[in-house]
């Protein structure tokens, strides 16, 4: 390795030590703990079972798995729908301030207590609540529909707690979007809508990538908000895993339903990181890592075999290639 | 045959008048520059015209159609952008086929069109790069071929050589020029580099804050330039001013202060009496160390000392003080140099020229003289 490879190790090491102990350690823990048998008191007993395992064929969990799972999708569809044209009205905002001003009025609530804000919602939502009159008033639902304690409720709060973590990625590759490139569509015979479609969206996909990372997998894992503003029929399994713990205290049976969500989440992580070593490193601007596209099949191979010398020797002579 | 006019365009920004009353025609099939100074304006009405940007009040007419209202993607007009725009996730290939592609043109046709204009800007066998693998030059050449492919009536050029180097810029100059002679289409630039302007342009607009100051073919604005903003802006030059006397006929007298008289061309037709400022550009002097024979009733002839000389092999500039008057001349060395005595720092000099060379000014600025004040050394 060069040496400024190695500088770069160092740097990196006491970063990578914490996450080692107190992230992958805790999480390899509990994945082993699902194993393990249950103790009368609620502790963990002595031996090693595969009991945690079968329980996992409880007939109402595939109802909350697939909840779980579609309820995960949608919020981070719907969020990333919102936020995208949010963001690119905000990004051509000339001036900095009233950019900053709206940044701020996404962005504070963000800072305010989790906790307190779906608190909010449960006022909001509530039964008795002004948003309920209103829409009994106007005649949209009858009386005696509840907005609260239900799986639409879960989504709503879900989609308002995540619109930030969407907003973040998306607007900071809007800002950087060269806007001249919509004026040279629009030149070219686009209309608004084409330009929108074929230049910015793919302008801003590197943004839109990560939005989804960062909203969908805090989604798969929420259980604040279902168990908070969710009813009997609406659970998801971050708050089966909570309701094992904390109330059941069976933490084996907790362990193997956290290890199902784990393993649902790191897929989905896995695959992103391939498809983006194959269709180009964030760095794609760089000539000397950009790849034909022509040559994915070789890539695919060198993907599966990467190694950092490997990887990097061989993007580099894919790269003089290029360049001549 | 008139392909595009605009009509009393006048554009503000808040309080800053950047078109006033803008009007004037340009022919199909030409070179077209609009050439000025930064902040004139010429930018400003190259988006009205590709319909960027709306006018406050005038017209565009595009080969007769009333064009001012259309938004960019409903117009006949095509722009390569200074900083040339091109999309940087898609290929060349994509790039190029944008324009058909947006306009619902078949697979099958696209497929056919633009390989044929990748060769036509040299840049066949580059389909599958990205704009980052290119150079300043192949970035130019995919924005030129993915706007005409679309077979625009007009194209309009943003300062297209403003961000390439020297020997690049020349080369694009000539490519451009052979281009457009392919292609046939009018071809519009906007330049502030008037020699750009100058080589490959049928006619020429000068625009300053906003207006339009003289159009012309590039041969009208360098001898017969009106004003003495266009007479500094091209090329260089000197200015005299002086009271005209003793009329006759086509010819005139002049009386510069501190001058012997001096004999001009009067077309346009001054008075007596009248104050008038002159340009002569330095190519119409010509320098001699021996007075020489006054052949010729309508030669003027200056006596000043060299204050400058600079050699640069075809020809040689000099600065010669002449009274209060510092005269920049060209001397161009038809025989071998080496032969000739050479001219040299401090020599008293003789200088004419002839009065059919000087040409009078309609309009004179003292701060126009500030275009001069850097030597143009090439």
């Amino acid at each position: 390795m060069k040496l400024r490879n190695c500088g770069n190790f160092f740097l990196g090491l006491p970063a990578f030590v914490w996450l080692l102990i107190f992230y992958a350690l805790p999480a390899i823990v509990v994945f082993f703990i699902a194993f393990k048998p249950v103790d009368s008191n609620g502790g963990i007993g002595d031996g090693w079972t595969l009991r945690a395992i079968q329980e996992l064929k409880d007939p109402s969990y595939p109802a909350i798995m697939w909840r779980t799972f579609w309820q995960g999708i949608v919020s981070t569809f719907v969020c990333i729908a919102v936020s995208i044209p949010i963001c690119y009205q905000l990004a051509r905002i000339p001036s900095v301030k009233v950019k900053n001003f709206f940044l701020l009025l996404i962005v504070v609530p963000f800072w305010t207590n989790f906790l307190i804000r779906i608190y909010a919602w449960k006022v909001f939502l509530h039964p008795d609540g002004a948003l309920k009159h209103l829409l009994v008033w106007m005649g949209v639902i009858p009386q005696s529909t509840m907005l609260l304690y239900n799986q639409w409720a879960v989504l709503a709060v879900m989609i308002y707690t995540y619109i930030p973590f969407a907003v973040l990625p998306i607007y900071s590759v809007s800002e950087k979007f060269d806007f001249s490139l919509l004026d040279a569509a629009k030149d070219l015979g686009a209309s608004s809508f084409y330009a929108f479609r074929k230049v910015f969206l793919p302008g801003i996909s590197k943004g839109v990538l990560t939005a989804v990372m960062v909203v969908l997998i805090p989604a798969f894992g929420a259980y604040l908000i279902p168990d908070l503003v969710g009813g009997k029929d609406s659970h998801l399994v971050g708050d089966m895993i909570a309701r094992r713990v904390f109330v059941d205290r069976n933490l084996p049976h907790a362990s193997a339903l956290s290890a199902v969500l784990m393993i649902a989440v790191f897929l989905p992580l896995v695959a992103f990181i391939w498809f983006r070593k194959i269709f180009g490193s964030k760095s794609s601007d760089d000539p000397r890592l950009q790849l034909k596209q022509q040559d994915t099949k070789q890539r695919l191979g060198s993907s599966l075999l990467f190694t950092p010398e490997n990887g990097i020797s061989q993007t580099q002579q894919k790269g003089e290639e290029a360049n001549e | 045959m008139e392909i595009l006019r605009f009509e009393n365009i006048t554009k503000k920004y808040g309080q800053n008048t950047v078109l006033e009353d803008v009007s004037f025609s340009i022919n199909a099939g030409e070179v077209f520059s609009l050439l000025g100074p930064s902040g004139c304006g010429k930018t400003t009405l190259l988006r009205i015209c590709g319909g960027f940007e709306p006018c406050d009040s005038g017209r565009v007419i595009l080969d007769g159609v009333d064009i001012t209202d259309q938004p960019p993607n409903e117009r006949a007009v095509r722009t390569v952008f200074q900083n040339y725009a091109l999309f940087p996730h898609m290929t060349v290939w994509d790039n190029v086929a944008f324009g058909l592609k947006a306009t619902g043109v078949d697979p099958k046709t696209i497929k056919e069109e633009v390989p044929k204009y990748l060769e036509l800007v040299q840049l066949s066998g580059f389909e599958n790069r990205k704009p980052a693998q290119l150079s300043g030059g192949q970035r130019q050449r995919v924005a030129i071929a993915r706007a005409l492919i679309n077979k625009p009536k007009v194209l309009l050029l943003d300062e297209p050589l403003a961000a390439l180097d020297l020997k690049l810029r020349q080369r694009m100059l000539i490519e451009l020029d052979t281009l457009h002679d392919n292609v046939g289409i009018t071809f519009i630039f906007v330049t502030h580099d008037q020699q750009e302007a100058m080589s490959i342009s049928d006619h020429i607009a000068v625009l300053k804050s906003g207006k339009i100051k003289q159009i012309g073919t590039p041969t009208e604005l360098y001898e017969a330039p009106k004003s003495s903003f266009v007479a500094a802006f091209i090329g260089d030059t000197n200015f005299f001013e002086g009271t005209v006397t003793n009329l006759d006929g086509d010819y005139c007298d002049l009386q510069i202060e501190d001058f012997p008289l001096l004999h001009l061309y009067n077309d346009k037709n001054v008075k007596e009496g009248a104050l008038v400022h002159i340009s002569i550009r330095p190519e119409k002097f010509s320098v001699y160390a021996t007075k020489p024979e006054k052949t010729n009733p309508k030669t003027n002839l200056l006596f000043g000392k060299v204050e400058e000389v600079i050699y640069l092999g075809a020809h040689t500039r000099y600065w010669i003080r002449v009274q209060d008057w510092r005269i920049s001349v060209i001397k161009q060395h038809y025989g071998y140099a080496l032969d000739e005595r050479s001219i040299k720092w401090g020599d008293p000099v003789w200088l004419s020229f002839e009065a059919d060379n000087a040409y009078m000014l309609d309009q004179y600025l003292e701060d126009d003289e500030e275009l001069l004040a850097l030597p143009d050394l090439d």
